[in-house]
């Protein structure tokens, strides 16, 4: 069930009225359990068994690593956690991926490797993943252990960030189970977490829907598009990711919000970065600062505390860490390839700190802030053609097509003839989908930024009342208009 | 040594490796502080630490620091 689901909101609903007439602490946390319980179990009730079987073994070990004496036994505890998260994770969801590439690389594709068809449960990227940060950060005395295994199961199973994260930190979140006026109805929590659902809501459902119609079928056959199309639609697609994924997050955040609970925020106005290593400091930044903390640092310390490579180490450090943010999103070598962009970028950044230093101070800081910028932006965009495509030889051929018939297909779009205008600006559909798709993509954009630079409740607050009311109705119109065309959610599926 | 020589030793490397021509540092300060002291550039900054004053980190001791002055103390009692 997805966070826009029309059977989840009547459930939330439900839901919400129930979490606030409890008045025991316990009480609410059982109620959350049970709920995000039903939400998966939903989905399959496999996937409720397996996220509990790995909340009671994090759990336990967590426990155990806290009890133990000895430093050796703490270790191998520490190391037995960590183990056993990732070998889940990879049973579940890269097995068949290294079986399939063994067999081909091997053994001329014959099936010697059995392939184990197992389906991907739902979260379970998310939850190892929250598991492993928790361990480190209790080995690591970063953070305290867990008492309870209730709370401990609320913090892995959450339903708002179950199937699409913000990936939470123990620390952040488990503390907040402890303080018992944390949870109760509060009016400006409610306002403000209703406010924030509903502007996720209409981005995932009305922005998002409406970008993807127009560039969707180029992905479907990129080898019918050529030149400024697929330009087009190389530049649409981040914008298309963000507002469906910032969209999912607002969602989450929104609705824990309501709950009294504060989730992690995933976005910082992304597309204000003026370098790559910039923009994954906001972009689904609970992901890259959990690669940042858990992968790269204690890999370039260790690198560092024991040899002499300098600025090498660091880049070693990286583009493990990118491997890995990379094959995070799936079994599939178009991911590793978008994390191996990215790792080349930021290492072309830090050997090349020192000059572009001194050129942003030859230059006029305006020009150099916007400059930087838009390179930054046309980077990224032309990294996640790889992030786009399900196949390597896609991505390559749509590089191919993008930078052939450039000019031709300027010209042919001018000329018009037998509606050419349609296929090459349109992406053969009609000019209504693209005139939606930029109307509704502007608006988000401008809102959005005004949010990034107030705050959505400072924002809203400031408006005369007949203005915050005539925007409230305009946007619950357009999502319940547009309610019947949304398309699946793509971080649900990692 | 005095806390106050190995203060401004260690503001000497971060002159270096942060690339900038001044820089004070106290004990609560942060890498949120500090341009340019980021992920990227910490593991440079323990690197040369660990070479200027001729001592070994653990993984723990440099992970588990929070600010400026648990690196002093860290560095003082490795010179203890």
């Amino acid at each position: 069930m997805s966070l826009d689901s029309v059977l989840f909101l009547i459930g939330f609903i439900a839901f919400l009225i129930l979490y606030y007439l409890i008045r025991s602490k316990t009480g609410r946390k059982g109620l959350l359990l049970a709920a995000s319980a039903l939400f998966i179990a939903y989905a399959d009730i496999d996937f409720l068994i397996i996220a509990m079987l790995f909340a009671f073994i994090n759990f336990t070990l967590g426990k155990s690593m806290s009890t133990s004496v000895s430093e050796k036994k703490k270790r191998i505890i520490y190391i037995t956690g960590i183990v056993l998260n990732i070998l889940g994770l990879a049973l579940f969801k890269y097995v068949d991926f290294i079986s399939l590439n063994l067999n081909e690389f091997l053994f001329d594709g014959r099936a010697t490797l059995p392939y184990l068809n197992v389906i991907l449960p739902l979260g379970i990227s998310y939850y190892t993943f929250q598991s492993i940060g928790y361990l480190f950060d209790v080995y690591h005395e970063n953070d305290d252990v867990e008492e309870s295994f209730l709370d401990f199961s609320v913090f892995l199973l959450f339903f708002p960030k179950f199937a699409g994260g913000p990936i939470e930190r123990g620390y952040n979140f488990l503390p907040q189970l402890k303080d018992s006026e944390a949870q109760l109805f509060e009016t400006s929590n409610f306002k403000s977490g209703l406010r924030l659902f509903t502007w996720g809501l209409f981005k995932k459902v009305v922005v998002s829907t409406a970008l993807w119609k127009l560039i969707g079928p180029a992905y479907a056959d990129i080898g019918s598009f050529h030149g400024i199309s697929l330009i087009m639609v190389a530049f649409i697609y981040p914008f298309q990711i963000y507002a469906e994924f910032s969209g999912y997050t607002d969602m989450a955040l929104g609705a824990a919000r309501m709950m009294g609970l504060k989730l992690s925020p995933n976005f910082n106005a992304p597309f204000t970065a003026t370098s790559i290593s910039d923009f994954w400091r906001r972009w689904h930044i609970s992901l890259s600062t959990w690669v940042s903390d858990y992968i790269f640092t204690p890999l370039s310390m260790k690198i560092a505390l024991a040899k002499d490579w300098g600025k090498m180490g660091i880049i070693i450090a990286l583009s493990s860490s990118f491997l890995i943010l990379g094959i995070w999103h799936g079994a599939q070598w178009t991911y590793i390839a978008f994390g191996v962009i990215q790792a080349l970028f930021i290492s072309y950044e830090i050997m090349t700190r020192k000059q572009r230093g001194s050129w942003k101070k030859k230059s006029n800081p305006q020009f150099y802030e916007r400059s930087s910028n838009i390179i930054t932006v046309s980077l990224y965009a032309l990294s996640c053609i790889f992030f786009g495509v399900k196949t390597m030889s896609d991505g390559f051929l749509f590089f191919q097509q993008m930078f052939s018939g450039i000019g031709e297909s300027v010209l042919a779009a001018i000329k018009n003839e037998e509606l050419a205008r349609q296929h090459i600006m349109y992406m053969g559909m009609d000019s209504s989908v693209l005139l939606k798709a930029l109307v509704l993509f502007g608006l988000f954009m401008w809102i959005q930024r005004w949010i990034d630079n107030k705050g959505m409740d400072t924002l809203l607050d400031e408006q005369s009342t007949l203005t915050r009311w005539a925007s409230y109705y305009t946007i619950v119109a357009m999502i319940f208009f547009n309610s019947n065309e949304a398309v699946s959610f793509l971080y649900g599926t990692f | 040594m005095e806390r106050k020589e190995l203060v401004s030793r260690v503001e000497e490397i971060y002159k270096e490796i942060l690339e900038v021509d001044a820089i004070t540092l106290s004990d609560e300060m942060t890498a949120n502080d500090v341009e340019g002291w980021d992920s990227l550039t910490h593991s440079l900054l323990i690197n040369q630490v660990q070479k200027e004053f001729e001592v070994k980190f653990k993984l723990r001791e440099v992970i588990s620091l929070k600010n400026v002055g648990e690196l002093f103390n860290l560095i003082e009692s490795k010179l203890a």
